[in-house]
């Protein structure tokens, strides 16, 4: 348990660094200068083996580094406890995204292939697709960084959030050609070059032991927000 | 006792300057003189590439009659096409002088070396971080190269009109904003965002330039 505390005390640790730097890169579509693309090679990457359950403002984070590790804690068994409510592997938050960019083929008149891809460390970026032996002319890569609930303060409902990040890379040139991190919740800071999709507000949890009592319901609602993440990647390569 | 009167009355000084009375700006569009007979009159300021312009189209600007009614509206001269680049138009929600807040939902026309149309770009609603802003994104491309005039103005005005808004309110954390939901009791709070005749406009022009894969990123 101490160590996933740890691992939430870093994650934390990293928030609070975001807070500082406040942009993400982004690369937008342009699709007149890619005409020659026909065929795109989509993969999705890893499903996520566990949920995260966060409180941003967090009592235990105004009482220096000891605060910090009973909140990270607290946060942690948080995590465990509904990720074994909603077992997040049998969730299909992957098949929703890809359902969902299935629109792609038919508005862009791409013909579309789903590759599965080699396990990336922390499910990032292929560094380099041609080990993926496609005749695609584009490859889209598109992957979960995180997945769960997060509430702003501990009195706060617990809205369902995701973060992904995607990627399309001509398979000639190597250049990226779309690129964003895509945010599905609720806005708790400002963040330059962010693709933020707004949270369903039916689907909020007034607390943790209703978040948990209703996993099956809001594991629904991750799946919504999966495929709504999805939806926002085909409009932007429209 | 003083002391805080006068803080009040500084604070209150300095707030006005950060809010908008939309009922007097709607008013200044209905009785502002037309400045032009066409397009081609129009006063063009130069955008430059990879330069970022931000102002306030206000009641100081000049008013035309587009197909979308009258309107505030600035003009652009585009630079001699050397590349593709892409133009990025967004505004920003203002605070009015009442409970109400605006935003201008924008209208882009481009026009040719000739002053014609050649396309108008709607935006849609992109949500960011601090509340609604539209974003519209046009790419001039080689066969966009003829396009040398951009005009930006709001497309529907309506008092009554607008989006309903989740309200937050910003806390300065390090370099960033943290936003919290504002709630009464349990009830979240919503308000109406008007589309305003008035408004904050940024517009960018950028170079199109995709990194190569494994290329460091700048940004972040």
């Amino acid at each position: 348990m101490i160590s996933k505390a740890y691992r939430f005390l870093i994650l934390l640790t990293v928030l609070v660094m975001l807070v500082g730097c406040a942009n993400v890169p982004r690369q937008d579509f342009n699709k007149a200068a890619n005409n020659h693309l026909k065929k795109i090679a989509v993969i999705t990457g890893e499903q996520p083996k566990e949920y995260q359950v966060d409180i941003i403002h967090h009592p235990g984070l105004s009482f220096g580094l000891v605060g910090g590790l009973v909140a990270a804690a607290d946060m942690a068994s948080k995590s465990s406890t509904f990720s074994e409510a909603a077992k997040p592997e049998t969730v299909g938050l992957n098949s929703a995204l890809k359902d969902s960019l299935q629109q792609i083929g038919a508005t862009n008149n791409f013909e579309l292939v789903f590759l599965d891809a080699p396990i990336a460390e922390n499910n990032g970026f292929i560094q380099d697709y041609t080990v993926l032996k496609s005749d695609a002319d584009a490859f889209l890569d598109v992957r979960f960084s995180m997945a769960g609930y997060r509430a702003q303060y501990p009195t706060s409902p617990y809205v369902p959030t995701l973060m992904a990040k995607a990627q399309m890379v001509d398979a000639k040139s190597n250049d990226i050609i779309y690129q964003a991190t895509l945010h599905y919740g609720e806005p708790w800071m400002k963040i330059d070059g962010l693709v933020h999709v707004n949270a369903d507000l039916m689907s909020n949890y007034y607390n943790f032991e209703a978040l948990t009592n209703a996993a099956d319901h809001a594991t629904k609602a991750l799946e919504k927000g999966a495929y709504a993440l999805g939806d926002r990647i085909s409009k932007d390569l429209q | 006792m003083r002391l805080l009167g006068c803080l009040v009355l500084i604070g209150a000084f300095l707030l006005s300057g950060c809010q908008h009375n939309y009922v007097k700006d709607a008013q200044a569009l209905q009785t502002a003189k037309i400045c032009c007979d066409s397009y081609r009159e129009f006063p063009y300021e130069l955008a430059k590439l990879d330069e970022k312009k931000e102002f306030l189209l206000d009641e100081k600007a000049k008013a035309y009659t587009f197909p979308e009614g009258k309107r505030f509206f600035r003009s652009f001269k585009l630079p001699v096409w050397s590349g593709p680049y892409q133009v990025t138009i967004s505004t920003s929600t203002m605070r009015g002088t009442g409970r109400e807040s605006g935003v201008i939902k924008p209208v882009i026309r481009l026009l040719d070396d000739g002053f014609s149309e050649s396309r108008v770009v709607r935006s849609d609603v992109d949500k960011n971080w601090m509340g609604t802003h539209f974003e519209s994104k046009v790419f001039i491309n080689e066969s966009d190269s003829h396009e040398r005039y951009l005009i930006i103005y709001p497309d529907e005005i309506s008092a009554t009109n607008g989006i309903k808004e989740r309200q937050y309110s910003g806390i300065q954390a390090g370099h960033g904003v943290l936003l919290m939901p504002v709630t009464v009791g349990s009830v979240q709070h919503d308000y109406l965002n008007q589309f305003a005749p008035t408004g904050h406009v940024n517009i960018e022009l950028k170079s199109y330039k995709p990194r190569k894969l494994g290329e460091n990123d700048e940004q972040g």
